[in-house]
């Protein structure tokens, strides 16, 4: 199961990974230009805030293809890239996003006689990036998860005959017989 | 009088569980000897214990930790043998981890402290291959995990070929054949006199194929 959703998400294809999340930015941020278009929505600023929430979450996913893409060339290619300090727009984009789908729900809210295809579209948006992010994170979780557990693995063995040591005489000494002792009265 | 049984078993015991654990022979080249001289050095335990446990049914016969501690013992020498030897170079590491491939050269084996354990894997993790006994990075380069406790900042990265490691062999009186531990129980009134040790000599140890890494963050 795990391989199989490895493979879909494409978690092991840096570029397949890119590819897809600049699709899906682009196909968002377009969204947002065709809501000016919806005849649906009477009011403008119901518009202009659905359209916000559409831009910020496209332009989330292509943010997020351009690290992705930026961590290809570093690990794969083996590229050494500028190391710039760059202030990162992600926070901005999510309050932009958060601002734009509580003013669109506000207006929705009281709105006469709305139309439900923008808010199916957002909420679809929502679910898709929730999925996305969740199997993600999930992979990043079990993965430092199963990481975490071999290093206290070893960690603990170590632990478990260090505490054994001074019970048991553990030496490193010259040796001072060099003959082998016999077991014949025993066995 | 000891159960024969049970004492072969404790044998049995102790070798496979010392083979299964011995480290030493993925990062050096061990050649096995028959014959030693004084400057070989012993690594292993001598407890004396109640020898109840090699006599009534109801106990058991092993004794869990005892090849694994000689086996570790050898890798705790080692790693004392290449951080005390002046010859050896040792530098400041203070780059990020995902760096460090730039200090392998191929076939070289790495030496990783399990500090650096999550992060190394995790920020390299496109360059490691896994399935065999130790990780791969960039399919040439065995990544070998030791306790923080033996190697604390450290990240030793070495040719097998730097060090010759001689190990004297033992004739095991229940596989019949030459071991690499001696594996002995000796009675000592009500008590059980054992001893498992391994004799190892540092034939050669070429400072040049060794690198240390002092990480510092």
């Amino acid at each position: 199961m795990n391989s199989f959703l490895r493979k879909l998400f494409g978690i092991d294809n840096p570029l397949g990974v890119f590819y897809g999340r600049l699709i899906i930015g682009l196909v968002l941020a377009s969204y947002g230009f065709l809501i000016f278009f919806l005849n649906s929505i009477e009011n403008q600023w119901t518009r202009i805030s659905i359209a916000m929430a559409f831009w910020s979450m496209g332009l989330m996913f292509i943010f997020d293809a351009r690290t992705i893409l930026k961590e290809y060339y570093e690990t794969d290619k083996k590229v050494t890239l500028p190391d710039k300090k760059e202030a990162s727009i992600l926070p901005f984009l999510k309050l932009v996003f958060l601002g734009g789908s509580i003013i669109f729900l506000v207006k929705f809210y009281f709105a006469q006689n709305p139309s439900f295809y923008p808010l199916t579209i957002l909420l679809i948006a929502i679910i898709l990036i929730i999925v996305f992010n969740e199997k993600i994170s999930h992979f990043q979780i079990s993965k430092d998860g199963v990481l975490i557990k071999m290093m206290q693995d070893i960690n603990k063995s170590y632990s478990e005959i260090d505490l054994k040591k001074k019970d048991w005489n553990f030496k490193i000494e010259e040796v001072k017989n060099v003959r082998q002792r016999k077991n014949k009265k025993i066995l | 009088m000891y159960d024969k049984e049970k004492i072969k078993r404790f044998y049995n015991y102790t070798l496979e569980e010392y083979n299964s654990s011995i480290i030493i022979e993925d990062i050096v080249s061990v050649k096995p000897v028959e014959k030693t001289d004084g400057s070989f050095i012993q690594i292993g335990i001598r407890p004396l214990v109640d020898d109840e446990f090699l006599i009534a049914p109801n106990f058991d016969e092993r004794l869990p930790g005892i090849g694994r501690i000689v086996a570790s013992g050898e890798a705790e020498y080692l790693i004392k043998q290449i951080t005390e030897n002046k010859g050896v170079e040792k530098t400041e590491f203070k780059e990020d981890i995902k760096e460090l491939p730039k200090y392998v050269n191929s076939n070289d084996i790495i030496l990783l402290s399990t500090k650096f354990y999550v992060e190394f894997f995790t920020k390299l993790e496109r360059r490691i291959s896994y399935g065999g006994k130790h990780p791969l990075l960039d399919m040439g380069n065995f990544v070998i995990a030791l306790s923080e406790k033996i190697l604390g900042d450290k990240i030793i990265i070495l040719d097998k070929n730097a060090i010759q490691w001689e190990k004297e062999l033992f004739n095991n009186p229940v596989t019949n054949k030459k071991e690499k531990i001696d594996i002995s129980v000796t009675p000592r009134l009500d008590k059980a006199d054992i001893l498992v040790r391994s004799v190892n000599k540092i034939r050669y140890l070429d400072p040049n194929s060794i690198r240390v890494l002092e990480v510092k963050k």
